[in-house]
C-alpha cells in the first residue's frame, strides 16, 4: 500500500517537476488581457501561467499564508504596496531593467507609499464612480456622492466590497482626506456610511459587472473599467465622475518575495508598460494605463473617453488611495467589519 | 483526524486569554448568530413541511413508480449543490425565467427583484437541502409494515388519525436526523447567501469564511468554527435526548 | 391525503428540476447575456473545450478525485476489515469517531483540518487537497464496507484460516470477492464527494491547485454566463451518469 501511496504521489508530482521555466502571475479577475500574455511567450518563449484573485485582501492572506507559493507578479492596489513591504512580502526591482517608464503620469510615480519605486510600478489606473442605469434612473440625477444616501434609492445601492472605497467616498463627502489616518475622522465615516446602509442592496465587488448588465443593480459605486466592460454589454449602463473629488487607485506590479525568476519577472513588467502592449490593455479590458503615450496611439473613439484620456482638470480632482499604516488600517477594518456585519 | 478536531479544539484554547472569544460576545455577533438560526430555522421547519408528505408520498407509491421516483430525488441529492445554486441564481435574476414569464404575461410591469434577498436565501437553502430531510424520512416510512395501516383502518381510525396515531410517532427520529442534517449545514455553506443573499443576509459560515480569507484573523476564524462546533454538541445531545429515549422506552 | 401529498411530490420535483433543466437549455443559447432565446449553438461547450485553464482544473480534481477515492477505499477496506473481525479496545470509539465526521458540517472540518495544515507547516496544495479529502471520504468508505462486511458470514474466513490460507491469501480469494460490490461503490461515492467538494477545498487549496468545483466557485461570483450553465450542465450529466451506474450496480447486490 505504501508503495501505491508513493507510486500516486510520484505520478501527479512528476507533470510539475518537468516544469520549465514558467512565470506565475497572480492578477486581478478581468484585469489584464490573455493576449498579452502570448505576446510575452511570443518574444521571449517563456511561457506565462495565470491565476486570480478578486481582492487585494484575499491576495495578501494567500501569500502570507504561504509563502512557498513562488509567484513571480502580483498586482496590489497602491494602498497595499507599503503594508506588503512592511510584511517582507515584496522583492526588490531593478530600475535599470525598467526602460519603458518615462511615459509614467509624473502624478502616479515617486507615490509616498513608495518613494522611489524600489517595490512597485503603476501599470494602470482607474477612477472609482458612480455606474447608472438610465433605463431606471435618469441620468441628471446622479451627480455627487451624496446622491447615493438619498432616501429615493432605498435598498437598491451597491458598495464595493473592497474596504478603502466606501471609506474614501465617506471621507470625501466630508471633505477628509481618502487617506485620513485620524481615529475620529475615520469614526465620523463610518457614522456617515452607516446612515447609508439602508440604501445598500448589496456589498460586492467581483459580480458588479454582471449585475449591472443583468439589472439586478441599476445604482451603485463602481469602478471605471468594470462599468465600462457592463457598458459594452448593456448600452443603458453608464459611468458618472461625481462633482468635486474622486478616488484615484493605481494597480501597481510588484514581485513576490520567493519569486523563482525574480529578473525574468522584471522584464514582464517592463514589457506590460511598453506602449503597444499597454494600448491592449486599455482597448482588452477597458482599463485606463498609467503610460499616457499608450492611448495616443489609439484610435480617435478611444482618445475621446475621459477615462483613459483624462483632461489636466480631472486627473487632478483624482486623490491616490495610499497607504494609511497599521493603526489606522485596523480602525478602518474594525469599522467595515461592523458596517459589513450589521444585520 | 481525530487528531485535527483536537488541533482545532486546542487552537481554539490557546487562544482563550486572547480578544478573539471577547469578540464573540460582541452584540454584533449575538445578533448575527441570531440571524443564521433564525435563517436555518425557517430553512429547515420549511423542508419538514415540504420533505414531509413527499417522502410520505414516495413511500406509498405503487412499486412500479417507485424506483423511477427515487432515483429523481437520488439525482439532486448527489449533484453538486453549488451547480444548483448556480441554477436557482439564473432563474431568479431581474432578467431570469420567473421574471421574464411573470412580464410576459403581463402581471408585473417591472422586474420583481428576487435575487439578492433575504427571500432568496432561503429557497436557496431550502432548495439545496431539501433532498437531505427527504431521504432519511423516506427510508423510515418505507419500512413501515402495510399491516398497522389496515389494523387501523379495521379499528375505525380515519386518515388524519391515522396520519397522527402512526405514522408521525413513528417517523419522529427520522425527522430529527432529517433536521441535523438541515439546520446546520444551512448556518454553514457560506455560498449559499455570499451568491443569491443580499448585503444583510449572513450565516455563521460567511463570518468564519470572511475571517480567515479575507482578514487573516485566523484565530477568530477558529473561534467562531468553534462556536459552530459548541452549536453541533448541544444539537446532538438534545436529539439524543429526545429520540433515543423515547425508543427505548417504547422497546422497554 | 394520498393525492394531496402525492401532487405536492410533483410539484416538489419541478421545484427542484426546473432551474436545473433551464441551465441545460440556455447552456445551447445564443445569446451571451439574457434569457431570451436566440437559437441553438454549440459555440459555449467548444469554448470550454479550448479553455485551458479549465482543462488544468479538471484535471487536477480527476487526480484528485482518483487518488482519493482508491485511497479511501483501500483504507476504508482495512478499517471495515478490522472493526469486523477483532475485538479491540477504541472499537467502539472508532466507529463512533467515524460517525462524527460524517454529521459534523464541513465548514468546521475544513478550519480543522486547515488549522492543523498550518501549524503542522504542509504547504497548501495537492497533499493537503489529497489528505483532506481522503479524511472526509473515509467514513463514507468504511460505513459502505462495513455494511456489506456485516452480512459476510463470518466463518467463511475461519474456514479459510483452517484450510492453511494466509492473510494475504484470505483476502484475495474471500475478503476482496465478497466486498468487490461495496468496494466499487465506495470508490464511486468517494469520487463524487471529492469531485463536488466546494467548502473543505476552499480552505486547504492552495492557489497553484485549485480544483474544479473552487473554479466553478470563482465564475458564478462573477454571475451568471453561458460557458457557466454549459459547464454545470456537464457536471449534472456526469452526476446523472454516476447515480444511474451506482444504482446498476447497488441493483445487482441485493
Amino acid at each position: 500500500m505504501k508503495k501505491s501511496l508513493l507510486g500516486l504521489f510520484l505520478l501527479f508530482h512528476a507533470a510539475f517537476a518537468m516544469a520549465k521555466p514558467t512565470l506565475y502571475v497572480y492578477q486581478w479577475i478581468n484585469s489584464i488581457p490573455d493576449s498579452v500574455y502570448k505576446q510575452f511567450t511570443k518574444e521571449t518563449g517563456v511561457p506565462v501561467d495565470v491565476s486570480y484573485y478578486e481582492s487585494n485582501e484575499a491576495m495578501y492572506a494567500k501569500l502570507k499564508g504561504n509563502p512557498s507559493l513562488a509567484y513571480d507578479v502580483v498586482f496590489p492596489s497602491s494602498y497595499f504596496i507599503k503594508r506588503m513591504v512592511k510584511a517582507h512580502l515584496l522583492d526588490h526591482i531593478d530600475s535599470s531593467i525598467m526602460t519603458h517608464t518615462q511615459g509614467i503620469y509624473k502624478k502616479f510615480i515617486h507615490q509616498p507609499f513608495d518613494p522611489n519605486n524600489d517595490y512597485s510600478y503603476p501599470l494602470t489606473w482607474g477612477m472609482t464612480g458612480i455606474a447608472v442605469n438610465d433605463k431606471y434612473i435618469p441620468l441628471s440625477k446622479i451627480t455627487a456622492w451624496k446622491d447615493l444616501w438619498s432616501p429615493s434609492y432605498r435598498h437598491q445601492v451597491l458598495w464595493l466590497n473592497d474596504i478603502r472605497e466606501p471609506f474614501s467616498v465617506a471621507l470625501i463627502r466630508l471633505g477628509y482626506s481618502v487617506n485620513d489616518q485620524n481615529p475620529t475622522h475615520i469614526k465620523q465615516a463610518y457614522a456617515l456610511l452607516k446612515k447609508g446602509l439602508p440604501n445598500v442592496k448589496v456589498i460586492n465587488a467581483d459580480a458588479m459587472e454582471s449585475m449591472f448588465i443583468d439589472e439586478d443593480v441599476f445604482l451603485g459605486m463602481a469602478w471605471s473599467p468594470d462599468t465600462y466592460q457592463a457598458s459594452q454589454s448593456n448600452p443603458h449602463i453608464h459611468f458618472v465622475i461625481p462633482k468635486g473629488r474622486y478616488p484615484l487607485w493605481l494597480g501597481c506590479m510588484a514581485i513576490p518575495q520567493g519569486s523563482r525568476h525574480p529578473k525574468l519577472a522584471m522584464t514582464l513588467l517592463n514589457f506590460l508598460l511598453r506602449k503597444d502592449i499597454s494600448a491592449q490593455i486599455i482597448t482588452g479590458m477597458g482599463y485606463a494605463v498609467t503610460n499616457q503615450e499608450a492611448v495616443k496611439s489609439l484610435p480617435i473613439s478611444w482618445q475621446e473617453k475621459r477615462f483613459v484620456n483624462p483632461s489636466k482638470s480631472l486627473l487632478a480632482r483624482g486623490e491616490i488611495e495610499g497607504d494609511v499604516g497599521d493603526k489606522a488600517r485596523q480602525w478602518y477594518e474594525h469599522y467595515w467589519l461592523e458596517l459589513r456585519l450589521s444585520v | 483526524m481525530s487528531v485535527s478536531l483536537n488541533g482545532n479544539i486546542k487552537e481554539g484554547l490557546f487562544h482563550w486569554h486572547g480578544l478573539h472569544y471577547r469578540e464573540l460576545f460582541q452584540p454584533l455577533y449575538a445578533r448575527l448568530l441570531w440571524q443564521s438560526f433564525e435563517f436555518s430555522f425557517v430553512t429547515t421547519l420549511t423542508c419538514v413541511l415540504l420533505g414531509y408528505p413527499v417522502a410520505l408520498a414516495l413511500a406509498t407509491m405503487p412499486k412500479r413508480w417507485k424506483p423511477i421516483c427515487l432515483m429523481l430525488l437520488l439525482i439532486p441529492f448527489w449533484s453538486s449543490s453549488l451547480v444548483r445554486i448556480y441554477a436557482l441564481l439564473t432563474l431568479l435574476k431581474a432578467k431570469g425565467l420567473i421574471n421574464g414569464a411573470l412580464l410576459y404575461l403581463g402581471i408585473i410591469k417591472m422586474p420583481l427583484p428576487l435575487l439578492y434577498t433575504k427571500v432568496a436565501v432561503i429557497i436557496g437553502q431550502v432548495y439545496t437541502l431539501l433532498p437531505f430531510m427527504i431521504l432519511p424520512i423516506y427510508v423510515l416510512l418505507d419500512e413501515y409494515d402495510s399491516s398497522w395501516i389496515e389494523a387501523a383502518k379495521d379499528l375505525g381510525a380515519s386518515s388524519t388519525q391515522l396520519f397522527w396515531r402512526i405514522f408521525w410517532p413513528y417517523s419522529l427520529p427520522a425527522v430529527g436526523s432529517g433536521v441535523m442534517c438541515v439546520f446546520l449545514p444551512a448556518m454553514t455553506l457560506f455560498y449559499i447567501p455570499s451568491l443569491l443573499g443580499d448585503r444583510s443576509s449572513l450565516m455563521l459560515g460567511n463570518v468564519i469564511q470572511e475571517q480567515i480569507m479575507n482578514q487573516d484573523n485566523w484565530p477568530g476564524g477558529a473561534a467562531t468554527s468553534l462556536l459552530l462546533t459548541a452549536a453541533l454538541l448541544v444539537f446532538t445531545l438534545v436529539y439524543r435526548a429526545l429520540f433515543h429515549k423515547k425508543r427505548g422506552g417504547r422497546l422497554g | 391525503m394520498n393525492r394531496l401529498t402525492r401532487s405536492l411530490f410533483f410539484l416538489v420535483m419541478a421545484f427542484l428540476y426546473i432551474p436545473m433543466v433551464v441551465v441545460v437549455l440556455f447552456s445551447f443559447n445564443h445569446s451571451l447575456h439574457s434569457l431570451i432565446w436566440h437559437g441553438w449553438t454549440w459555440q459555449w461547450y467548444s469554448k470550454l473545450w479550448h479553455d485551458a485553464l479549465l482543462a488544468k482544473v479538471t484535471w487536477h480534481s480527476l487526480c484528485l478525485g482518483f487518488s482519493a477515492a482508491f485511497i479511501s477505499t483501500v483504507l476504508g477496506a482495512v478499517v471495515s476489515y478490522s472493526l469486523y473481525r477483532y475485538r479491540f479496545f477504541g472499537r467502539r470509539l472508532i466507529s463512533g469517531l467515524l460517525i462524527v465526521l460524517i454529521v459534523i458540517p464541513d465548514l468546521v472540518m475544513a478550519i480543522a483540518l486547515m488549522i492543523l495544515f498550518r501549524s503542522a507547516h504542509v504547504s497548501f496544495g495537492f497533499v493537503t487537497l489529497f489528505l483532506a479529502h481522503v479524511s472526509f471520504c473515509l467514513p463514507f468508505s468504511v460505513m459502505v464496507i462495513s455494511n456489506r462486511l456485516s452480512d459476510l458470514n463470518p466463518q467463511l474466513l475461519l474456514a479459510a484460516e483452517d484450510l492453511g490460507a494466509s492473510l494475504w491469501q484470505q483476502w484475495w480469494w474471500v475478503m476482496i470477492p465478497a466486498m468487490r460490490s461495496a468496494l466499487l461503490v465506495s470508490a464511486l461515492l468517494s469520487f463524487m464527494l471529492s469531485f463536488d467538494d466546494v467548502v473543505i477545498s476552499f480552505f486547504v487549496s492552495g492557489p497553484n491547485y485549485v480544483t474544479l468545483p473552487l473554479h466553478v466557485y470563482a465564475m458564478a461570483k462573477l454571475g451568471a454566463n453561458p460557458e457557466i450553465n454549459a459547464l454545470c450542465s456537464l457536471l449534472l450529466l456526469l452526476t446523472v451518469a454516476v447515480v444511474l451506474i451506482s444504482q446498476r450496480l447497488l441493483g445487482k447486490k441485493t
